[in-house]
């Protein structure tokens, strides 16, 4: 049970966005893809989710080729948060969290998932505001919302399934960033696979199972973020001087310039 | 599909359905005024308790009643097609006719008017040929305008317009090349076309472009779950579900022959696919389940009534139902320009 990159080539003309990549999602790790502007992070997870068509290799969902896997089928096994969040139209938050309901279920459960995932998401004071009134940060707590609902299951599923995020924080305060990875944690515990582009290190070193380091379409390092969060290593990919060290009082890597 | 229209919360299902019924009785009341209404009024109760007179039965059956369902039919689908086009364009600004679709449908239908003689087409089949030349026009300016789209990666609201001003002006040398080019019966029709009127609604044309606009609407409101999801983006449609490709297709076809086959029997009608659907959105929301199925009720009621003044205000002459519609519609896209204007 898995989702893989299989020596995944993409490019747009003669420029090579990603390059014989080979990468495997399980259900239940938090999976962190980091790496300079331009490394081919985000590219990576349009490819997972079946959106773009790699030019060789192939990417394959629970063993089956993604393309040949239909759009509906594909919609209940990965939701993908992207970054664009423009809504020309007045909806409601409530109506826009609700257009992540894809399953064929009873009306009765979906109005009992969509209050669950608003509790939780806890946006139940904006539910009824209009979606272009909220702040950046809010829109990405409403599309987060959106994303889980997408994923939600009446009951405990063994059914894996994958959520990809693009910088789904980067337009959040503190409180909210941390309250988001620490819910992508928990999310991963219901058998779903989380693979999610994030520029803080030290975040992606507190939160994530794994790590990859990505630059010029390739990967530069993968594990653990231990291993990854090598400071030569990131001074040569940032080109910039870094420092990683450990904090034994607050039991984690701090990375900093 | 029924699933789709219950509302998650049981007061917004009261809150929704009581402006649905008042809608409805709105539709009801057109109907029955448009029928009653006119240079001769009717008694509706007379013609079912049989003391209406012969005249009065002939003018009812063969003038006015396919008069009355034809506009229902034509300002339902024009807003149905308005609403649709807005949202898979993401453009509030996107109608028929502002963005030529309605043109491409008049130039297929003149094209038959002046061209047709010279065809050679069997008389049964002349009521179907400028339905269908109508609707080619339509559908071939809808694909024009959506391959411009995709060339340009998504359209703004102002790109729309100026596309939409340079193809109405492409079919305006069309249709003036014909006009040049035909005899006096022919112009007689042509004019009739360029001002939109339903004063030759006859059942035997009427009813088959009824079943053709019937059949497009209801492919167009299975799209509300689509469309709805297409507002996120059209890559977040498809991480949605949504066969992205599939459902243009069906929106641009449907669109393209709804408004068409109203096209080919009243010529070009302004306006209605861009007010009604902001009108259902103003008043129902923006979730095109509520947006499309307002329009759909708000169109054919302000059709027919907007037809019955047309011709009721200068009896026994008649304004052509367009002057009507433009006279209401011009302001309020004025309002609209305004109000992107400021935001």
């Amino acid at each position: 049970m898995s989702l893989v990159l299989d020596r995944v080539s993409y490019s747009v003309k003669d420029n090579i966005l990603v390059s014989k990549m080979d990468l495997k999602v399980s259900p239940g790790e938090v999976l962190g893809i980091v790496g300079p502007n331009g490394a081919g992070k985000s590219t990576i997870l349009k490819l997972l989710a079946g959106d773009l068509r790699p030019l060789e290799g192939v990417v394959m969902l629970e063993g089956n080729n993604i393309e040949t896997i239909t759009p509906l089928q594909l919609s209940l096994y990965r939701s993908f948060m992207t970054q664009t969040a423009h809504i020309v139209f007045d909806f409601t938050v409530r109506e826009i969290v609700a257009m992540g309901w894809v399953q064929n279920i009873d009306a009765f459960t979906k109005s009992k998932a969509i209050k669950e995932i608003i509790e939780v998401c806890d946006i139940a004071d904006l539910s009824e505001r209009r979606f272009n009134t909220l702040s950046g940060g809010e829109q990405q707590r409403v599309q987060f919302a959106r994303n889980l609902l997408q994923l939600w299951r009446p009951c405990a599923s063994s059914k894996p399934r994958y959520l990809l995020l693009d910088e789904p924080t980067a337009s959040m305060d503190m409180r909210y960033e941390l309250g988001l990875l620490n819910h992508l944690r928990q999310t991963a515990g219901h058998f779903i696979g989380v693979v999610i582009v994030i520029h803080d290190l030290n975040l992606a070193a507190r939160f994530m199972d794994r790590l990859i380091l990505m630059n010029h379409g390739e990967v530069i390092a993968e594990g653990a973020p231990e291993v990854v969060l090598d400071p030569n290593r990131l001074s040569d990919v940032y080109q910039t001087p870094i420092k990683v060290e450990r904090n034994d009082l607050l039991d984690r890597l701090l990375v900093h310039s | 599909m029924m699933r789709a229209w219950v509302l998650p919360s049981l007061i917004g299902v009261k809150f929704k359905s009581g402006k649905f019924v008042g809608l409805g009785v709105l539709l009801v009341a057109s109907f029955v005024a448009g029928l009653s209404q006119g240079a001769v009024s009717i008694p509706l109760l007379g013609l079912v308790n049989g003391s209406a007179t012969e005249l009065e039965q002939i003018v009812f059956a063969e003038i006015r009643a396919p008069r009355v369902f034809l506009a229902g039919f034509v300002g339902a689908s024009l807003a149905l097609s308005g609403a649709v086009l807005q949202g898979l364009f993401r453009n509030p600004l996107a109608d028929p006719g502002l963005i030529g679709v309605s043109s491409g449908a008049a130039v297929g239908a003149i094209s038959m008017i002046v061209l047709g003689a010279a065809l050679s087409i069997p008389d049964w089949a002349e009521a179907y040929v400028m339905p269908l030349a109508a609707m080619s026009g339509a559908m071939a300016v809808t694909f024009l305008l959506y391959s411009f789209a995709n060339y340009f990666g998504r359209f703004s609201v102002v790109t729309i317009l100026l596309v939409g001003i340079a193809l109405n002006a492409m079919a305006g040398v069309v249709i003036g090349l014909f006009q040049y080019v035909s005899d006096d019966a022919q112009l007689r029709t042509l004019v009739f076309w360029l001002m939109g009127s339903f004063s030759r609604a006859q059942w035997a044309s009427v009813l088959p472009a009824i079943g053709v606009m019937v059949g497009a609407s209801l492919v167009l409101l299975r799209q509300v779950k689509n469309l709805d999801r297409l507002q996120l983006g059209e890559s977040e449609a498809y991480y949605l579900g949504v066969d992205v490709p599939r459902a243009k297709r069906h929106m641009i076809l449907c669109s393209a022959a709804a408004v068409g086959a109203g096209v080919s029997l009243t010529g070009i009608i302004g306006f209605v696919g861009l007010v009604v659907p902001h009108l259902a959105r103003l008043f129902l929301g923006s979730s095109h389940r509520l947006t499309l199925a307002g329009s759909v009720l708000i169109g054919a009621s302000l059709m027919i009534l907007a037809d019955l003044l047309a011709r009721t205000v200068m009896v026994p002459e008649e304004l052509p139902v367009s002057l009507v519609t433009n006279a209401i519609g011009a302001p309020f896209f004025l309002w609209l320009i305004a109000r992107a204007a400021r935001s």
